[in-house]
């Protein structure tokens, strides 16, 4: 093995993502600051203090004290979406080059020859850390290029580049301490769930404020970039995760290669009872899945359901808001039916993502080869992937229920009413997208498994980024109408869109019968 | 006439501009084990895969019991052994067994537990935990638990320590017993000559030859170490001379012996061994030109 080799091969692996990722996060700022001009720029946002000093937006938002450019604009609309992005991206990308590699034996094959472990996780990290740089200088370069002040677009990019550094080394962290790379990846998740919601309970309240400086989230916002700069908060954000992957390295040594510290007994006692058939092996690939993404979507909605009555109080008192929703094409969020039908058309988008990762699993079998033994004695390549279609639509209908049985309950809790069903309306109107998204994710399955996954995640990105902004920035028509999103209508506040829905059902089905006749006769090659 | 238990027409596979597989015609019927033998990169997977159904036929056909390769009907009968086994890593083995032979449709449960008894396998470790020969062994398993009708083995006993392979053997010999085809990629040439009555030789994606070892034998000749005067054996039909050295002389005969017979009754041969040619001997003179 040459010296750089690992870092050769960590990087192939990532370099694809990281250009999806880098030209979503330059159309996310491009788009930001264009909706900036559109809301009627600086002058626009003279009175908004009031909205950024209430917790539920602080919460949802961020710690701003002022909208007065469009960078600070940028980062307050779209730092939620932003810096989730980012770190969910990082942190699954490491446990992929680390654990994942580990998995599937290409570390032995790394540190079989002259190459050390510790210099082999090294080139890894390294390959992670341009990553980091890429997700950073992106930002940097679509602030810059807006005509923001480039100290300002340095401080956010550097920042970006310490967020996605330590959601890499927590995800290196979890692959070190968890295998197989599921459950790596599972804790990863978790880690950077709790810490934003860390960062959400210290923005929202006086007494939890301490929670800020103790979360990479908390530090990025105490940057100040385009507010009170604060350069120093740089340095917990950059070095944290270089002294985390340093006391990696210790750990890495004392194991064994493709294991972990905390690894699952390796013995197990036979639980034969799904695997009878393709559909039950399904249900039992997804369930460690579906159980995280069910426990994600309940706190959500148990945390933005609570705020649902502050933010809804205030944007009635405040006609400076209630004009600004007006402007975005936002003007139902002042009601608790709208509030609750944008947390739906929020899943919308979220349960697309679980869709197409589900889906794409077949293909990540077809690649790796695992699909050759079950077929090889008797399996249908139809019932195959149609099993893991049904399994993924059932867990969507679960992920619906209880996304709205815990937002009825957060709503009621912080105040406000909210009947089961109306909550139940939003959250079925949600999964009405889930019939396109499955028929196209199996077509993509079935014509280009090894990238599948990566692509439909972009473009549903950009199908996201365009329903929320085109209304706004005064699109052409038939750009946002091309939008899956564009015709999620916000349930219960207005009626479901019956015919979006049986138009979606209708591609969906014809997309998903391509896809099934594709796979049948498409060679398997691994 | 009966129907061949596999059976591949003119099969042929393309990949763009690579030809992996060219007009391959090839049977094997009930209760026959033939070898499948050739260089790494020759065809035998792709055939393999392409006799699973697991590829589609550029041109040709590919047959289990006369049902086309891949239908529903020709699944049913086969069973089949990768060469690398890929499997669910969190799966214990006997998971995997059962999975596999549920989506077969049959598993012989009393013969399972045999088997996971003379493979000295641990059935409640997961995939992630084995070694590469026990996930061959977990494949093996699910292979001949099932009694297919037809198994397809691509280098079955790649990882097997030796006595592993000595009990792949005795069940091959079983299986083939009860009349199951067996088709057997392998490199293992002492392995095929034990097992095989017909050897199937792929090079480069066509088939150079399908023959039994004996007729391969008859056909690569004997070969003689002959020791005393003799005088010039290379004169004699279809005598060939291998090496002189002193007085000892090694020769190959193909065709019939009489004419070396008469030349050396007309000598003076203190010494004569004869030796068949080994499966790896006939294998090296198709793809070695240095022993071909």
């Amino acid at each position: 093995m040459g010296p750089r080799t690992a870092l050769d091969v960590t990087w192939r692996q990532v370099r694809l993502s990281t250009a999806v990722m880098t030209s979503l996060l330059v159309a996310m700022v491009a788009l930001g600051v264009a909706s900036y001009d559109v809301s009627g720029g600086a002058s626009a946002m003279v009175g908004t203090l009031a909205l950024l000093r209430n917790p539920a937006f602080r919460a949802l938002y961020g710690n701003f004290s002022s909208l007065s450019t469009a960078g600070a604009f940028v980062l307050w609309k779209l730092g939620l979406i932003v810096t989730l992005a980012v770190s969910l991206w990082a942190a699954l990308a490491a446990t992929r080059v680390t654990r994942g590699a580990e998995d599937v034996g290409t570390w032995d094959l790394l540190v079989s020859g002259t190459a050390r472990r510790r210099a082999t996780l090294g080139q890894s990290v390294a390959a992670l850390a341009a990553m980091g740089l890429a997700a950073g200088a992106a930002v940097f370069a679509a602030l810059a290029l807006s005509g923001q002040h480039l100290v300002d677009c340095a401080l956010y990019g550097a920042g970006i580049v310490g967020l996605a550094w330590c959601a890499q080394a927590v995800g290196v962290a979890a692959s070190q301490v968890l295998a197989p790379r599921r459950s790596a990846s599972q804790a990863a998740l978790g880690v950077i769930g709790v810490a934003y919601l860390a960062r959400m309970v210290a923005d929202a309240s006086a007494s939890g404020a301490w929670l800020r400086d103790a979360t990479p989230f908390g530090w990025l916002e105490e940057l100040g970039a385009f507010q009170h700069r604060q350069p120093l908060w740089l340095v917990p954000l950059l070095v944290a995760p270089v002294l985390a992957v340093a006391m990696l390295g210790p750990l890495a040594r004392r194991r064994d290669v493709g294991r972990a510290q905390w690894t699952r007994s390796d013995r197990a006692a036979a639980r034969v009872g799904l695997l009878r058939t393709p559909w039950g092996f399904a249900w039992r690939e997804l369930a460690s899945t579906i159980l995280v993404w069910l426990v994600v979507t309940a706190i959500v909605g148990l945390v933005i359901g609570y705020l649902t009555n502050a933010l809804v109080v205030f944007s009635r008192r405040d006609p400076f808001l209630d004009r600004l929703l007006a402007r975005w094409h936002l003007a139902l969020l002042a009601s608790v039916h709208g509030y609750v039908g944008e947390i739906g058309a929020t899943l919308a988008f979220g349960v697309s993502f679980f869709v197409v990762s589900a889906v794409a699993t077949v293909g990540g079998d077809v690649v790796a080869g695992r699909l050759d033994l079950p077929l090889g004695y008797g399996a249908d390549r139809r019932a195959w992937l149609s099993a893991t279609v049904v399994a993924t639509a059932g867990a969507t209908l679960l992920i619906a229920l209880t996304t709205a049985g815990a937002t009825w309950i957060g709503v009621g809790a912080g105040g406000s009413s909210l009947s089961f069903a109306a909550a139940l309306g939003a959250m079925l109107n949600a999964i009405s997208v889930v019939p396109l998204v499955l028929g196209a994710t199996t077509l993509a399955v079935a014509l280009a498994p090894r990238v599948a996954q990566v692509i439909l995640a972009a473009l549903l990105a950009l199908s996201y980024l365009t329903a929320v902004l085109g209304p706004a920035l005064h699109w052409p028509r038939p750009v946002v109408a091309a939008s899956l999103y564009h015709y999620v209508r916000l349930v219960p506040a207005e009626a479901p869109n019956w015919r979006a829905t049986a138009v979606f059902a209708a591609l969906g089905a014809a997309a998903f019968a391509a896809g099934l006749a594709r796979f049948r006769s498409a060679d398997l090659v691994a | 006439m009966s129907v061949h238990a596999l059976a591949a027409v003119n099969l042929s596979k393309h990949f763009g501009e690579t030809r992996a597989v060219q007009d391959v015609n090839l049977t094997v019927d009930a209760g026959e084990v033939v070898g499948f033998l050739g260089p790494n990169g020759a065809g035998k997977t792709t055939t393999l895969r392409l006799l699973l159904g697991l590829l589609r036929p550029t041109t040709g056909s590919a047959s289990v019991l006369g049902h086309r390769a891949g239908s529903r009907e020709a699944r049913r009968h086969v069973a089949y052994v990768p060469g690398d086994v890929a499997l669910w890593p969190q799966l214990t083995g006997l998971e995997v067994i059962t999975l596999l032979g549920s989506l077969h449709g049959q598993l012989d449960g009393d013969y399972r537990d045999l088997l996971l008894e003379r493979f000295d396998l641990d059935p409640d470790k997961r995939v992630r935990a084995y070694s590469k020969g026990n996930r061959q062994k977990v494949a093996l398993i699910s292979a001949f638990a099932t009694r297919a009708d037809v198994l397809l083995l691509d280098e079955p006993t790649a990882g097997l320590d030796p006595l592993m392979e000595r009990v792949f053997r005795s069940c091959i010999v079983e299986a083939q017993g009860r009349g199951q085809a067996v088709l057997l990629s392998s490199h293992v040439l002492a392995e095929v000559q034990h097992l095989c009555s017909r050897v199937a030789m792929i090079r480069q994606g066509r088939l150079v030859t399908v023959a039994a070892i004996s007729e391969l034998r008859r056909v690569a000749g004997i070969e003689l170490d002959v020791v005393g005067h003799v005088g010039d054996l290379g004169a004699v039909p279809g005598v060939s001379v291998v090496a002189v050295d002193g007085d000892e002389t090694r020769v190959r005969v193909t065709g019939p012996l009489e004419p070396l017979l008469g030349a050396l009754a007309r000598g003076q041969v203190t010494s004569l061994r004869t030796r068949e040619a080994s499966l790896e001997e006939i294998f090296l003179s198709f793809y070695d030109p240095v022993h071909g």
